[in-house]
């Protein structure tokens, strides 16, 4: 009697037990392939209404792109690049008569997050006339690079002949920190 | 008729049709809940075949979507260059200031040994000019001078340079008005 009791229980409780596992089962997957559904849909129906913007932005992509690798190239990309800077300002000042030293060369970055820009700052010294260092000063205003001279000092050395330190920053390109 | 039981098998008897009532409604229950599970089967048939339709017009739209974002950025960081390039471009020259202040300096009379400029967050810092002046006239009217300036809004000149009234060596300060970035 009191096995049969016992069977009778345990067989309850197996039941009992395997329906629960059942419907707890179905009832997780059921939400999962619905909240799967529900991004699908979403995602869809975003694409639909991006459909033609994303058309319209490939049309404006193409017809920049001259415009947009000219907007480019003014920027220093690789360190060959930076390399060619120098030596372009070495050409300038060869070709403006004036003694160019370079200081120094490294990388500086200005303002956070979003607004942060990388640049390669030099120093240089420069010896020569006063109205040749200006010259120079206002040759390297007008550089076809993204840069700013952030100081200049000019400082008188002997009768005629004048020094100039002056300091450059040229902005480095970085898509990242850009975007 | 159950008085007839004797009190001992009354309660095992009690016990035993307890036991059973429960089983058979645990039993009923367990029937219900799997009935249930059983009629979940067509929404999970429905939502999976589903699923699995619309799963590569998803990927094609995420790989349009991740398209689309990845052109938007290239826009956007043009845009940013060319501004910054036009903020640059529209930022006062050096060279321009250096030329503004040799036009206002009377060379006769005011020699100029040394000039500072240097950029800031705000734009221009104050600009240092150290030299030597005749007299004190004379820096008197390069103070004026410079004072005229558009971009200048003033000039400090320490009490201390005029003491001598000529052979002056002198340290002045140009403030400038501040650039908006």
């Amino acid at each position: 009697m009191k096995s049969q009791r016992l069977k009778i229980i345990g067989v309850t409780l197996t039941l009992f037990a395997l329906a629960l596992l059942a419907i707890s089962l179905f009832a997780r997957e059921i939400t999962h392939q619905s909240d799967l559904l529900d991004e699908q849909v979403t995602a869809l129906e975003n694409d639909q209404a991006q459909q033609a913007q994303l058309n319209q932005l490939k049309k404006v992509i193409t017809r920049t792109k001259e415009e947009r690798d000219q907007v480019a190239s003014y920027y220093i990309e690789s360190q060959a690049d930076s390399i060619d800077f120098l030596n372009y300002i070495e050409t300038l000042a060869d070709e403006s008569f004036v003694d160019l030293v370079t200081k120094s060369a490294s990388e500086v970055e200005k303002g956070k997050d979003k607004e942060k820009v990388t640049s390669l700052e030099v120093k240089y010294l420069v010896t020569s006339s006063l109205p040749a260092a200006e010259r120079f000063i206002k040759l390297l205003e007008n550089i076809p690079f993204v840069s700013e001279i952030t100081g200049v000092t000019l400082t008188q050395k002997e009768a005629g002949e004048w020094t100039a330190d002056i300091t450059i920053e040229v902005v480095i390109l970085n898509h990242e920190n850009n975007s | 008729m159950t008085n007839l039981i004797p009190p001992a098998a009354k309660k095992k008897v009690v016990f035993e049709y307890w036991t059973r009532v429960v089983c058979a409604w645990g039993v009923l229950w367990s029937v219900c809940i799997l009935v249930g599970a059983f009629l979940l089967w067509p929404t999970y048939v429905l939502l999976t075949g589903n699923n699995s339709a619309y799963a590569s017009f998803f990927s094609a739209a995420s790989e349009r979507s991740d398209e689309y974002e990845e052109l938007s950025k290239q826009l956007v960081v043009t845009s940013l260059q060319a501004k910054q390039i036009v903020e640059l471009s529209n930022q006062m020259k050096l060279s321009d200031v250096l030329s503004d202040i040799w036009s206002v300096t009377d060379q006769d009379v005011i020699e100029v040994d040394k000039l500072t400029i240097d950029r800031d967050e705000a734009g221009l810092a104050p600009i240092v000019i150290s030299g030597n002046a005749s007299d004190r006239k004379s820096l008197a009217a390069f103070r004026d001078e410079l004072q005229k300036l558009e971009y200048v809004t003033n000039v400090e000149l320490p009490i201390k340079n005029l003491a001598k009234n000529e052979d002056i060596n002198f340290s002045l300060q140009v403030l400038v008005k501040i650039e908006k970035k």
